[in-house]
């Protein structure tokens, strides 16, 4: 059952086009990754999908409803949450206060204040602590608790292993399974394109802001990427 | 590409221009030959002046004064010092005023050194209630009551022409001044300030110098208008010298003419001493139709009536946009 | 110790100061809107709280919930109306917009009311008396101070205890996360720019008691409420509190010293302060903790 679709979407950033005739899908429950370099649009288009920034062309559903048009926090009571590209907790307030706020307005479900200590439990120990005092990895999975306090049907996720070492990182993606079987679909971008593939059941590879791969992760192949990622084709 | 793309600045429309001095010219000729009393005129050409020098500042720079009434205050009150303590001739006593206000422009500066938006434009305007309410303590000026010129030497018949040449000598001047000005590159370092103050200071603009410069010009300005306008009533006190009023009547002029335009405060000019006649009788509705009009405007176009024009059409009176050739 | 009434009074207007900064701040901190209309609609406070006082004669504690919910409404409305239009990285055309709303208030109440100098009286309370320590000290500054108090306290809790508290901490930290966690930022900021202009106005009626006004003392009034937010800073409940005290004291020495100065003193201690911080500035817009 396909929950979020983008068809033929272009996005602006100020004066300059973003994203040229994207196109893609999610299903229920699916793991999908977006990768590309370095401005291809990827950060641009989960903005579109959560609604932060309006597409200036093409059309955006959630489970066959048209939310082209639909304000952020109203895409965030349907089900659609972010975890953003450098965490951005409020720095002024605590942990928990973090959390609180995610649940103020969430919908109903499986996610609740005891669930996500569950997933991470070394959130316990600076649940009071205040935002800006936490190293990376602590943010980081604050973060992707207090989106998934909204109790969010798709989940979108930029740039999850920017600025953290990769054990950090490790401990970070082994949550997942914990987040996939609350039947949560999840859409994730990402730099690191290994990680992208073994994390995801799809991927689309952007380049400049155009689709330039679809394929499924566990057939992929590396050169396959390699071209879509770079624009480049081996002699 | 052969050698380095020299940019001579070439400004669109020629022609433009010849209509802002014609424009400029035939108000002038019309004030100078109509048989009218020369106050109104007067007047016209002093508040223009204030709302161009405060222009510079902030449809150029950026900068939001709600303080300028204390340049008018300080104008003022340096001519009728001058002229009172020292016996000089008032029309002399005005270049003492230009330097006075020049300083303590500085001083405000130094002040203010670092202040933004909010910060700078309630500054300011504290800072000019101070100066009104030290003034107004000070019995050298005649504390709270104000002080009457005294220059005997002033032959009523023709003062009333005398102080009309000044003040259209001083419009002109500021008009053709800021003009030039805004035509060097100085003024278009002061333009890429407002627009983007870092990526100006990245291209070697000094940004707090330019400023302060643009400041300074707009202090001197508004305090050479307020010693001419005080001068033509002999009369000056620290209440009406130092009246917000003042920075309301040229917010309002710079706002719906349109701020950053040479153009835009001549049109909020003529509106605003149509709207007084009109309503002439009706002081207080006035006023409040002053206020609806200016936070209306910035509602829905907040580029001013100049703006809506240009916008559409393009043209520039007083061309300040570069062309490179 | 003849100064010793005067630094009492100075603390009860103090901590009215106080509740015009944080009204002010409150808009700018969460909102970057600074309302240049803040000082008219806490002398509106003192007009519709005398109006209603002498039209209905209902006692002061209940005229003063009725000009909260009035005034609440206004906030509301003209956040909806105008503000939430002008929100954005730059701060002028909102500057310029309310200093318009501001020309209109106050004139409209010069229309309305007339220009001259008032003063509410609320019948015997007003010079009813307490000794404490061999001093007389007024029953009716004690109760203002302690409303203020009350008021401050009750902000706070509203700011660390509830959802809408921690939703207007969040949004001046990073409004665009609080959309994404399902909150209307319109709303929001209504419910902060209704708050702001209560908290102001409720302030204004209690000074009226005490102090004159007229619908030229907005002016005098924004300028205190931009002081104290400077010498107490954006973010914190604490330091508007005190700084309201400190420009409170300050004020009314300086008016038993020249009667005639009116708010100089405040003025003069302002920029001495602000001087000694120019070195430290960037430390004054840092966030605190409230």
């Amino acid at each position: 059952m396909t929950l979020l679709e983008l068809e033929h979407v272009d996005v602006f950033y100020r004066d300059l086009q973003a994203t040229f005739d994207v196109s893609l899908t999610v299903d229920e429950g699916e793991t999908v990754a977006i990768i590309g370099a370095n401005g291809a649009g990827k950060s641009t288009l989960l903005r579109t999908m959560i609604g932060l920034t309006q597409c200036r062309n093409g059309r955006i559903r959630l489970a066959g409803e048209d939310v082209t048009r639909l304000r952020c926090d109203l895409l965030a009571r349907r089900g659609v949450a972010l975890v953003p590209e450098g965490r951005r907790l409020f720095s002024s307030l605590t942990v928990e206060e973090n959390l609180l706020l995610a649940m103020a307005r969430a919908r109903k479900g499986p996610w609740t204040l005891n669930r996500v200590y569950d997933l991470f439990p070394a959130m316990k120990e600076f649940r009071s602590h205040r935002a800006s005092d936490l190293s990376g990895g602590q943010q980081q999975m604050v973060a992707i608790s207090r989106a998934l306090l909204t109790n969010p049907r798709v989940l979108l996720c930029d740039e999850l292993s920017l600025g953290l070492a990769p054990k950090v990182i490790s401990e970070i993606y082994a949550c997942f399974d914990g987040i996939r079987k609350e039947g949560v679909s999840i859409v994730l971008v990402e730099q690191d394109t290994v990680r992208a593939r073994s994390a995801s059941d799809r991927l689309y590879c952007l380049l400049k802001g155009k689709v330039r791969l679809a394929a499924k992760s566990s057939t992929v192949t590396p050169e396959a990427i390699r071209e879509a990622y770079f624009g480049e084709t081996r002699a | 590409m052969n050698g380095p793309v020299t940019s001579r600045p070439v400004f669109s429309g020629h022609a433009g221009l010849i209509g802002g001095i014609l424009l400029v010219g035939a108000l002038a000729l019309s004030a100078i030959f109509l048989p009218m009393d020369r106050r109104l005129p007067m007047e016209i050409c002093l508040v223009l002046a204030m709302a161009q020098g405060w222009n510079l500042l902030c449809g150029y720079t950026g900068l939001l004064s709600f303080g300028h009434q204390a340049f008018i205050g300080v104008g003022a009150y340096t001519l009728f010092l001058v002229v009172n303590t020292l016996g000089i001739s008032p029309f002399l006593g005005l270049a003492f005023s230009a330097v006075v206000s020049a300083a303590v422009a500085v001083v405000i500066a130094l002040l203010l050194k670092g202040s933004r938006d909010a910060y700078f434009s309630i500054g300011i305007w504290v800072l000019a209630d101070c100066l009104r309410l030290l003034v107004g303590q000070w019995d050298l000026v005649g504390s709270a009551q104000g002080m009457v010129l005294n220059a005997p030497d002033i032959d009523p018949a023709t003062f009333g022409d005398a102080v009309f040449w000044a003040a259209l000598a001083l419009v002109l001047v500021t008009q053709f001044a800021v003009f030039g000005l805004l035509r060097t590159r100085f003024g278009l370092g002061l333009m890429a300030i407002r627009d983007n103050e870092t990526a100006a200071a990245s291209v070697g603009i000094a940004p707090g110098r330019s400023r302060v410069i643009a400041f300074v010009a707009s202090a001197v300005i508004c305090a050479v208008a307020g010693a001419i306008y005080y001068l033509s009533v002999l009369y000056v006190d620290p209440a009406g010298a130092f009246d917000l009023d003042w920075q309301i009547r040229i917010l309002f002029i710079v706002i719906v003419g349109g701020a950053g335009t040479l153009e835009g405060p001549l049109i909020g000019t003529a509106i605003y001493f149509l709207l007084r006649e009109f309503l002439q009788d009706h002081g207080g509705l006035f006023l409040i139709v002053q206020g609806a009009i200016a936070a209306l405007t910035m509602l829905f176009a907040p580029q001013g009536l100049w703006g809506l024009v240009q916008a559409r059409t393009g043209w520039q009176l007083f061309p300040t946009k570069w062309v490179t050739q | 110790m003849s100064f010793l009434p005067t630094i009492l009074n100075g603390l009860m207007v103090g901590g009215l100061y106080g509740l015009f900064g944080l009204g002010l701040a409150f808009a700018f901190g969460i909102m970057r809107i600074v309302n240049i209309a803040h000082g008219e609609f806490i002398v509106l406070g003192a007009y519709i709280g005398a109006s209603l006082l002498s039209v209905t004669h209902l006692p002061l504690p209940v005229v003063i919930v009725l000009v909260a919910v009035i005034t609440f409404a206004l906030g509301w409305a003209l956040q909806t109306v105008m503000l939430n239009r002008m929100i954005g990285p730059n701060p002028v055309p909102a500057m310029v917009a309310t200093m318009g709303l501001s020309i209109i208030i106050r004139n409209a109440l010069v229309q309305y009311y007339g220009a001259d100098i008032r003063a509410i009286d609320i019948g015997p309370l007003q010079d009813q008396g307490v000794s404490i320590f061999g001093t007389s000290i007024g029953v009716l500054p004690i109760i203002i101070f302690c409303t203020a108090v009350l008021l401050f306290v009750l902000m706070h809790l509203l700011l660390t205890r509830t959802t809408l508290g921690r939703a207007f901490r969040a949004a001046a930290d990073d409004f665009e996360i609080l959309e994404t966690l399902g909150f209307n930022r319109k709303r929001v900021y209504a419910i902060a720019m209704g708050l702001a202009v209560t908290l102001s106005a409720i302030a204004g009626l209690l000074l009226a008691i005490r102090s004159s006004y007229s619908p030229y003392s907005g002016v005098e009034r924004l300028l205190i409420s931009f002081e104290v937010v400077i010498i107490g800073g954006i973010g914190s409940l604490r330091g508007s509190f005190l700084a309201g005290l400190f420009v409170g004291v300050v004020q009314l020495i300086g008016l038993r010293i020249n009667p005639n100065s009116g708010p100089l003193f405040g003025h003069l201690a302002f920029f001495l302060i602000l001087l000694a911080k120019q070195a430290n500035l960037p430390a004054l817009f840092l966030r605190r903790r409230t």
